[in-house]
């Protein structure tokens, strides 16, 4: 076990040299391999982000009901009762056309700017919840219903820019993995090609291994090793390269993000995105080494 | 030691390297194998070092049925022998201790062990002052005793050399054949292929000539 041990160290150590020795090459192949993760990892972490706002929002379909501007107490009154009544609605709140004023003005600090108006431009407004209403189509004839009450201007809900959005999102999603898919199959060509380069630079050596009696595995093991650190170092500059781009993402989107009260969050912050771009790379490295020594070993075998 | 019984080698092709050749070699013994070039001197050691197969005929080498070798046996068989060849063989990215020491990170002897035997096989063959060398500063017949210091450094019971003075002069030719005759005196049962004349002549050797496929000296060719 010990000796097990101290034999895979040697290859590591052996293997960190020989990418030393071979700094550019191994760096560019490096690079292009962080550059093809760090494409699926960036669109990932976007879409990501994108399903957080769906999630944040609120699960429960709203139909928001603008009143008109000269409606009165007694008017407002009697359309609230009328809405109580219907057995489709749950909850009901109200929004007057001030407290909609001094909530807009604390949020996003337009004081200023409403001070200036002479009138309160805001019209009061009621927004009621459906009961057990998940499909778009019913809010939608729910909501057209609701609009031609009297009083109400317009009923608007935003079940449906959810939805959109949900749907975008999952397709958004299935891009990512096709893409994650084909760039790794990429990935994985890059990598058996740089190790069918190497197997062919240590021709001589694998002959004479395998002539002094060297064990298949034995003359394998610094090509697995090799595949399998490219991948890992390739998913590290992955991880680094999407951070460093979400970063500069991240400015103006925190911006736009904030309006909306939702913030991005960088894949370098989350642990088990990190872990699992080091393991799907060194595990594709490690993959595509064994199948090309594979095919190679089948050549040394006595004819 | 080596014993061939019936051996017959044909490549793909149709060509017939060994025609049903039958010898044995005694445990400890110094063999030569000789003949033109193209008499399948080549392929006999080939066929003993497992790195061909036999088409027809049985190799038992120490005991074991290396005709019917399995796949998983065959690098722990192959630790057995010490191969020297015409071209050495040697690694040039490597120093003349890391060539030498290669057997034994193979079978992962010892860090203490490699220092001990690289350096008795390179005493043995008076290239101690070299272990730091690169091969490729070193004259042919002292990359040849590299060659050597690495067949013999796991302490083979069984020492092949293709051709392993082919391209010295006299002198060296000699250093290096005496070296054989001193492994031999140590129990190693040594087999060269040669066509260096010189050395046929020695009083004790057993030679194996072949002539087109077939053994003419030494062993039995059948007609089939």
């Amino acid at each position: 076990m010990k000796s097990w041990f101290k034999r895979h160290l040697q290859v590591f150590f052996y293997t960190l040299g020989q990418f030393s020795r071979n700094r550019l090459n191994v760096s560019m192949t490096m690079l292009a391999l962080g550059i093809g993760f760090s494409i699926p990892l960036i669109m990932y972490s976007v879409v990501d982000s994108l399903s957080d706002i769906g999630g944040q929002w609120q699960e429960r379909p709203q139909i928001t009901l603008y009143l008109e501007k000269s409606i009165n107490e007694t008017q407002t009154e009697a359309l609230r009762t009328d809405l109580a009544k219907d057995s489709r609605l749950g909850d009901i709140q109200f929004i007057s056309a001030e407290q909609g004023l001094k909530e807009f003005s604390a949020y996003h600090q337009f004081d200023e700017a409403i001070a200036l108006l002479d009138e309160n431009p805001l019209p009061s407004v009621f927004v009621v919840f459906p009961l057990a209403a998940s499909d778009a189509s019913e809010i939608a004839a729910l909501s057209n219903e609701l609009g031609k009450l009297g009083g109400v201007v317009s009923a608007q809900y935003d079940f449906e820019w959810l939805q959109k959005l949900n749907a975008l999102t999952s397709f958004l999603k299935r891009v990512v993995v096709v893409l994650a898919c084909i760039i790794a199959i990429g990935l994985l060509l890059l990598i058996t090609n740089t190790i069918r380069l190497e197997i062919s630079n240590r021709k001589d050596e694998i002959d004479i291994i395998d002539q002094l009696g060297g064990t298949p595995a034995f003359i394998a093991r610094p090509f697995l090793y090799m595949g399998f650190l490219e991948g890992l170092f390739g998913g590290a500059s992955a991880i680094l390269i999407s951070a460093i781009v979400l970063k500069l993402l991240n400015g103006p989107l925190l911006r736009l993000a904030d309006l909306y009260g939702f913030a991005f969050t960088l894949p370098l912050a989350r642990i088990d995105i990190t872990l699992s771009v080091l393991i799907i790379g060194g595990l594709l490295g490690w993959l595509s080494a064994r199948f090309t020594v594979l095919r190679h070993m089948r050549e040394l075998a006595p004819k | 030691m080596i014993r061939f019984s019936h051996v017959s080698k044909r490549y793909p092709g149709g060509n017939d390297a060994l025609k049903s050749i039958s010898f044995h070699l005694e445990r400890g013994s110094m063999s030569f194998l000789t003949g033109h070039s193209g008499a399948g001197k080549s392929s006999l050691l080939k066929l003993i070092t497992h790195s061909i197969l036999t088409t027809r005929g049985e190799i038992m080498v120490d005991g074991q049925n290396i005709s019917r070798l399995k796949k998983r046996a065959v690098p722990g068989y192959r630790r057995k022998l010490g191969c020297v060849f015409q071209d050495h063989k040697l690694l040039y990215d490597r120093s003349v201790f890391d060539n030498v020491a290669l057997p034994l990170i193979i079978t992962g002897a010892s860090h203490r062990e490699v220092g001990r035997r690289v350096r008795a096989a390179l005493d043995k063959v008076s290239l101690l002052d070299k272990e730091n060398a690169m091969p490729i500063t070193l004259s042919g017949g002292q990359q040849q005793r590299v060659g050597i210091a690495r067949a013999v450094v796991n302490s083979p019971t069984i020492l092949l050399a293709d051709e392993p003075t082919g391209n010295l002069d006299l002198k060296m030719s000699d250093d290096i054949m005496n070296l054989f005759y001193d492994f031999n005196h140590h129990d190693v049962t040594v087999l060269v292929a040669t066509h260096d004349l010189r050395y046929l002549k020695d009083p004790g050797t057993h030679i194996l000539e072949l002539s087109q496929g077939r053994i003419i000296v030494g062993g039995t060719s059948h007609e089939e």
